[in-house]
Parts: C-alpha cells; sequence; structure tokens
C-alpha cells in the first residue's frame, strides 16, 4: 500500500486509511477523502507540490506532505 | 421578536451573491465579538422585521477552526428561527456534507441548491424530490448569481420561521453507531434541549472539545462516555470522528448516485488550459511572462503615451493656461492663481495623469482574476512560499494587493495559522499597488526612459522583498513554526464577462480618482502654500526661492536622514513623507514643486526636473524602491491596525517595512553608484556592503527548532 | 474681492474633503469605495467568502 505522496500524474487511487489526527486529519477528512473514496491525480505543480486531485466531483489542491497521510491502493 | 434568517453553506457556493440579493443595502457588516471573523447582518428587503446573518462559509462543524466554532455558536445561542442552507448544486457531495450536519443541530433547515444554472449548463439533472426526502427538508432549485429563486427560499424560510416546525435528519449511522450514541444519549438526556439531544451525543461521540467543555459531564459520565466510545472505535478499528464522518459521506455517496446524474465529460477546457498553464516546467516562466505583459502594456508602453499627452497636453497646454488666464481676466490675485494653478492643479493635475495607466493595468488585473487564473497562480506559488514557511493563501492577499493594500491586508483574514497571518500582513503591502504606479512611472520616465522593464522589474521586486522577509522572519523565534495546510479548492476556468472585468477595473480606478479629489486636493494646497510662504523678519511672507520656504525649512530638518540613500534634499524628503498620506503625493508633491510642462522657457517640466534631485541614477532607484517599500499609506496602516488587533504589531510592521526600505535603499544606492555610476569607494560602500552580509546572514542561517521533515503525522494548523 | 471669493470656495472644497476622509476612515473603508466595511470594499467583495 502505499501514500497518495507516491501517486502518479494520471492515477486513480482508492483510499484506504487516513494518518494523522486532529484538525488536519479532520479537515482532510471534511473536505472528502474518507476510506474508500476514489481519487484522481490531476496534476502536480511545478517543483512537484502541491498536487491537484479530483474527488467528489470537484478540484482540490493538497500538499505532498500531507498527501503523505492518505494510504492508498 | 424579529424573525433571524441565518445563511449557511460553504465557501465560494455564491452565499454572499444571494445574502446581497436578500437584503440589498441594508447590510451591516462587522466582527464576530473577539475574533477577526466577519460578520454580516442585514434586513430581508420583503420583509423589513427579519434578520438575515451571513455566517462564515464553512466547511463543516468541527470545533477546530475559528469560523466553524462562530457558526455552531451562533446557532446554538443566539437561536436562529430558520437556517437556509446554500448548497453549490455543481459541487453536491461536499456540500451535502454540512448539510447533514446542519439537519441535526434540531432547528428549521432549508436547503437552496444553488448554481443551478451551471448544474443545467454541464447538462447534470439532480432529482429535487429524492433529494429534499433523504436529507429530510426542502430543497428549491436557486441561481444567486441569475437571481432565480432566493425571493422563493426566503419567503418559505419566514414561514418555516412562523410555524416553528424543526427539521429531523434523514440520515442515520450504522447500526452499531446508532446503538453508541443511544447511549450517550441517555447520560445526558435531561441536561439539553431534546431537540438538540442527538446532536450534542454525535459530539460527544466524536470527543468534541467544545462540546466536552460546555456539558461537563460528571467523573462518572465521562468514564461511560469513554467506554462507549473506545469500545466502539476497537469494534470498528478507526477513531471515532473518521466513523461518523466515513458514515456521513457514505450516506452522501449513496444519496448522489441515486439523485443526480452526471453528464460524462471527457477533459474540460479548463483541464486542458491547466496542463500548459500549470504545467511542472512552464508555470512559473508563464507567469512571469503574463505580469511582464501586463506591467509592461500598462506602464511603460501604452500608458506612458496616455500619460504624457495627459500631462503635456492636457494639463501644461491646455488646462493650466486656460485656467490661468481666467483668474487674470476675472482679477485674481497673484497668489491665488499660484495656488490654483501651480499648486492644486499641478498636483493633482500630476496624479491624474497616471490615473490612465491605473486603469489599463486594473483592467488586466480583472481579467486575469475574473478567469480563474490567479488561484491557479496561488496553487504555483505554494511551494516557493513553503520553502520559506508561507502557504500558498499567503499569496492571495499579495494578488489584491497589486490593485489597493487595504483588500490585500483585509484578505489575510483567510488563513488561519496566526504567525502566518501577521507575516503576510506585515509584507502585503511590498507589492506595488495602484497608488504606487504613479511614482514607478515618474521615476522609470524620468530617470531610466530607456529601460522598459522597469515597470515589471518593480513588481517582480515586491515578491523579491516578500520572499526574502519571509525567509529571514521565518528563522526568527517570533515566527517559526509549521507552514499553515495547504487544502485549497481550485475553482473552474471561465471566460471572463467582459461587463465584470470593466466594472471591476471601474471600482479599483474610481477610487483614485476619488481620492485624487479629496485627500490629494487637499495635501497639494497645503503643500503649495508651505512651499510659497517662509518665515521672514516681518512673519510670514511669499517667497521668491522657494529654497527659503517654510517646505524647504521643514523638508530640511529630514533630509539628512537621506543623505545616505543619495536624495538628502529637502524636496525629495518632502515628497516621501508625503506619500504617508498617500502615496501618489509623491507625485503630486513633485507636481507642486515643480509644475507640469509650464508656458515659460525658463519654467522646468516636471521630468526634466526630478532627476535633477539624485546624486546618482542609483540614488533615483533607491528612491523609488525606499518609496515603493516604506510604510504605507494612512489608510493602509489603519487596516493593518485592524487586522494586526494590536498597536504593538502595527508598530513593529510599519518598522520592519520602513527599517527594510532605508536598507534598501541604502545598499542600491552605495553600491550602485559605485558599481555603475563611478562613485568611488569609501565608507558609504563599506557600510553597505556590511548590511547585504546582514542581510545573507539572516537569509542562510539555520534555525529549524520545528523541522518536522520525514515525519509521518503532521500538528498541522495551529488555529 | 474676487480673490476672497474663489479662495473661500476653495477651502470650503477643501473642509469637506477633508471631513470625508475623516469619516471613511473612521468607518474604516477605503476612500472612494461605498458600501459597509470589509466585504463592501470595492476589489475585495468577491475574495472575501474565499476561503
Amino acid at each position: 500500500m502505499k501514500t497518495l505522496r507516491s501517486a502518479k500524474c494520471g492515477e486513480t487511487v482508492t483510499v484506504q486509511k487516513l494518518g494523522g489526527e486532529g484538525a488536519l486529519k479532520r479537515r482532510i477528512m471534511d473536505m472528502g477523502i474518507t476510506k474508500g473514496t476514489s481519487i484522481y491525480v490531476r496534476k502536480v505543480a511545478p517543483l512537484g507540490d502541491p498536487v491537484e486531485i479530483t474527488i467528489r466531483g470537484y478540484e482540490l489542491s493538497i500538499r505532498k506532505n500531507e498527501a503523505e497521510n492518505i494510504l492508498v491502493d | 421578536m424579529a424573525i433571524k434568517i441565518a445563511l449557511a453553506g460553504n465557501p465560494n457556493c455564491g452565499k454572499t451573491t444571494m445574502f446581497n440579493d436578500l437584503t440589498g443595502s441594508s447590510q451591516y457588516v462587522g466582527n464576530w465579538p473577539g475574533v477577526t471573523v466577519e460578520k454580516k447582518e442585514g434586513r430581508l428587503r420583503t420583509h423589513k422585521d427579519v434578520v438575515v446573518t451571513d455566517l462564515p462559509g464553512i466547511y463543516s462543524l468541527s470545533p477546530y477552526t475559528l469560523e466553524e466554532v462562530v457558526t455552531r455558536n451562533y446557532i446554538l445561542d443566539e437561536h436562529p428561527d430558520v437556517v437556509i442552507d446554500l448548497v453549490d448544486g455543481s459541487n453536491i457531495e461536499r456540500n451535502l456534507y454540512l448539510t447533514t450536519q446542519l439537519t441535526e443541530m434540531g432547528l428549521p433547515v432549508i436547503i437552496a441548491l444553488n448554481m443551478i444554472d451551471i448544474v443545467q449548463k454541464n447538462g447534470d439533472k439532480i432529482d429535487v424530490e429524492k433529494l429534499s426526502q433523504a436529507l429530510g427538508c426542502e430543497v428549491i432549485e436557486t441561481s444567486a448569481i441569475k437571481g432565480t429563486g432566493s425571493r422563493q427560499v426566503a419567503e418559505r424560510a419566514v414561514q418555516m420561521a412562523l410555524t416553528g416546525v424543526k427539521t429531523h435528519p434523514g440520515h442515520t449511522f450504522s447500526k452499531p453507531v446508532e446503538e453508541a450514541l443511544s447511549g450517550i444519549e441517555s447520560l445526558i438526556d435531561g441536561t439539553v434541549p431534546q431537540e438538540r439531544l442527538r446532536w450534542y451525543s454525535i459530539k460527544l461521540f466524536e470527543r468534541d472539545e467544545k462540546v466536552l467543555e460546555k456539558l461537563e459531564l460528571d467523573a462518572d459520565g465521562k468514564k461511560r462516555l469513554e467506554e462507549i466510545v473506545s469500545g466502539l472505535e476497537a469494534e470498528l478499528d478507526d477513531d471515532s470522528e473518521s466513523i461518523i464522518t466515513g458514515e456521513r459521506y457514505q450516506f452522501i455517496g449513496k444519496l448522489v448516485s441515486q439523485c443526480v446524474r452526471k453528464r460524462q465529460s471527457g477533459l474540460t477546457t479548463s483541464d486542458k488550459i491547466d496542463r500548459v498553464v500549470t504545467n511542472r516546467w512552464l508555470a512559473l516562466p508563464i507567469f512571469a511572462a503574463v505580469m511582464y505583459i501586463v506591467y509592461f502594456v500598462s506602464v511603460s508602453w501604452l500608458g506612458t503615451i496616455v500619460t504624457d499627452w495627459t500631462n503635456d497636453t492636457l494639463f501644461a497646454e491646455t488646462i493650466q493656461p486656460a485656467v490661468g488666464g481666467w483668474l487674470e481676466a476675472v482679477g485674481a490675485a497673484g497668489w491665488l492663481q499660484g495656488l490654483i494653478v501651480d499648486g492644486i492643479i499641478g498636483g493633482v493635475g500630476a496624479v491624474l495623469g497616471f490615473v490612465p495607466q491605473m486603469f489599463i493595468l486594473f483592467f488586466f488585473l480583472s481579467i486575469l482574476e475574473d478567469c480563474g487564473y490567479m488561484a491557479r497562480v496561488a496553487f504555483i506559488m505554494d511551494r516557493i512560499f513553503r520553502k520559506f514557511g508561507l502557504s500558498g493563501k499567503s499569496f492571495i492577499p499579495m494578488l489584491i494587493s497589486s490593485g489597493c493594500g487595504v483588500p490585500g491586508i483585509m484578505a489575510t483574514r483567510t488563513i488561519e495559522n496566526e504567525k502566518d497571518r501577521r507575516m503576510t500582513i506585515m509584507t502585503t503591502t511590498f507589492i506595488p499597488c495602484g497608488a504606487k504606479l504613479p511614482i514607478i512611472a515618474l521615476i522609470a520616465g524620468a530617470v531610466f526612459p530607456n529601460i522598459t522593464w522597469m515597470a515589471p522589474a518593480t513588481y517582480f521586486f515586491g515578491i523579491f522583498m516578500v520572499v526574502i522577509s519571509g525567509i529571514i522572519l521565518k528563522k526568527t523565534k517570533m515566527f517559526a513554526g509549521d507552514p499553515s495546510p495547504f487544502v485549497m479548492e481550485l475553482p473552474q476556468y471561465h471566460f471572463p464577462a467582459p461587463k465584470g472585468v470593466l466594472l471591476h477595473m471601474w471600482e479599483r480606478g474610481k477610487a483614485f480618482i476619488i481620492k485624487a479629489g479629496t485627500v490629494i486636493f487637499v495635501a497639494c494646497g497645503i503643500i503649495w502654500f508651505l512651499q510659497s510662504f517662509g518665515f521672514g523678519p516681518e512673519g510670514l511672507y511669499m517667497v521668491e526661492d522657494e529654497n527659503a520656504s517654510l517646505l524647504a525649512a521643514i523638508g530640511g530638518v529630514i533630509a539628512p536622514v537621506f543623505l545616505p540613500l543619495g536624495f538628502g534634499n529637502w524636496q525629495a524628503a518632502v515628497a516621501s513623507v508625503s506619500g504617508l498620506v498617500a502615496k501618489e503625493n509623491v507625485v503630486g508633491t513633485f507636481g507642486v514643486l515643480f509644475g507640469l510642462g509650464e508656458v515659460g522657457e525658463d519654467d522646468p517640466a516636471l521630468l526634466s526636473m526630478v532627476p535633477t534631485l539624485f546624486a546618482t541614477s542609483a540614488s533615483a532607484l533607491a528612491f523609488m524602491v525606499f518609496n515603493l517599500t516604506c510604510a504605507p499609506c494612512f489608510a493602509a496602516i489603519g487596516a493593518i491596525r485592524r487586522e494586526m488587533m494590536s498597536a504593538k504589531w502595527t508598530w513593529f510592521a510599519i518598522g520592519y517595512m520602513t527599517v527594510m526600505a532605508y536598507v534598501m535603499g541604502f545598499i542600491i544606492n552605495q553600491l550602485g553608484g559605485f558599481l555603475f555610476y563611478g562613485v568611488s569607494f569609501g565608507i558609504g560602500q563599506v557600510l553597505a556592503l556590511i548590511c547585504v552580509a546582514a542581510l545573507l546572514w539572516g537569509l542562510l542561517r539555520s534555525y529549524n527548532p520545528n523541522k518536522t521533515a520525514r515525519k509521518p503525522a503532521v500538528a498541522g494548523a495551529h488555529a | 474681492m474676487v480673490t476672497w471669493i474663489i479662495f473661500g470656495l476653495l477651502l470650503l472644497a477643501m473642509f469637506f474633503a477633508v471631513r470625508y476622509a475623516f469619516r471613511k476612515a473612521k468607518r474604516g473603508e477605503c476612500v472612494g469605495c461605498p458600501g459597509g466595511k470589509s466585504g463592501g470594499c470595492c476589489h475585495c467583495q468577491r475574495q472575501m467568502d474565499t476561503k
């Protein structure tokens, strides 16, 4: 199992588990990233960070070190 | 008692538009007490006794951010009679997440399914009936932008408020969770209002710290609660918050798959554009090129043409002689002619001459903003910003500052992290605002007429100052800390509406014209007076030589301070100080002092006189840099004061900016003069080199007490 | 005579201008913008609700 951080541009992955805790983890979940959700990696910004994903029908921008906490398959 | 309607919803769902639509001009905007979260209230246009409160845009009702806490406290303590939940139909899943939470709070809720026009344009279909049934409340389709539906929603809301029928959530959680919730409910039954029982039990299940504080369970209750929650957490192998959140989204996911039919589409046009514009390698060069073109066209090219015409032809050849002639004809005294023609028209005219440039600049900036490009730029800049501890969110205030610093400073409210916020407030006025444009254009035009990239360069210099300030400050104890998380929504690209662009351009530009007619008008009058009169043996008299004037005397006191920067004369000193009132005054003051392009052959023109103030061209550059970077105008200082909410921080911000401005000006004058303009190497240059060294030290030293490079868990936003 | 009339008008205009500026400053708005505080500052209206 890898993290969202290592997902490549154009890949579609499914969320398996969320790491982290407290406010940040809650924020990530509030935005719709929950277990079983499908994520499409649209774009990786210049210099590799942040990452733009499509989730639940909208686009979200998330840092690579936050993406680290999202375990996907 | 007046009916209270609360307006809730995600950020960017059109809430403000609907609020404006419902309340018209009867709004009151302030802050929620004690916090920098904006509070907007107004009266319903159709029912003057109904109060509408616009709650902050939130994604959820967690206890973690200020906006969320303010909103839930409002609903719990202020007892609104009904909540209008604005749901963005084109982004429905995430929006409904908040809906599920609102319907649990035990008050009437009605859903306004907004942006229905976009939904229809996309070809998607939403079964409103089914949605309404499943969620437990009425759903009315609206398009706040087009103005349809909002009246209806308000009417229904008022009716609902009158009948007082509370909404019950249509969703339930899984059996084990429901059992746990029942258990918790029995713990607090009787201690909270019946209609809120469910909401409180869910919050307790999530171990919501604010609710725990509020309910003050006894030791026994706390133990029982912990047993229930931990038990379920162990059983489901997940923490309670995640369980609830996950199940909410599960419910929503299923609901949406039943009620919403999306038209399948491949890459949208937005995506195709993004491919190029935010491409890993091309994005930054493209941004640089775009800003270069914008500033080049506005200032160096089109702008200069228009401004030259305005100054030379319109004012100098037409208006000034005309007014002067008229005043003579009616027999007005000589000094009055001087005041009006040289002082006021000269000064205000000099500033107004640059207004066309401002409008052209604002025109371009409006296009860039309205089409959605600028949001992408924040995304691109995030990585660079993060290197020195700011997030891309700090970039948006900087963007706005390129028009006017005041709204830029206010826009920092979206930054949750207090330290980042303060740092952004302090540095956002480094980006040249519209009012600084005349300064740039004047110096560039008068001293560096052949360097067409001067104007864009100042914009990039502003960014450069923000960046190095960030690096240096982040390494000090005051500001060090983890960068804010950057979880940001990106809007779709869309073709900017011409009407919208022109409107925004006019909005920003209008302010400067009014400023010219008021603040600058008065300032020029005062400057003219001070420059025309002096104290002699018999008291006040009109001076022949302006060096004997009051202004020269005042300026003479300050001027020595600027000697190291190459402009230690009273004229430049006075101009700089006048910039505190409004940055345009720097040019306005010169306009009063030098006249615009006067009638007589001996009377010099603005452009040819200004360079004489400076020892070398490097000094002129230093002057420009100093004025662009030092303390902003009073209006901006006022905004800083309000946003910092602390006099100490305000002074610190102003002090920081002015000191940096001075140091930069010093370095540029000393080293620039030495390197390019034949100034010999002396103590000035040595000191300048020491300053450079000090800056480099501040930039390059290591200070990372909180470095959490590879740690998986992150503390993230410390609200 | 004319001089003083014109000068008087000028002073009057300046007085109103200063009063206008003070009022705006007290309410915390930029010179030239209508509409209430913060959200009303012309250009940032749309941005304010953005988070």
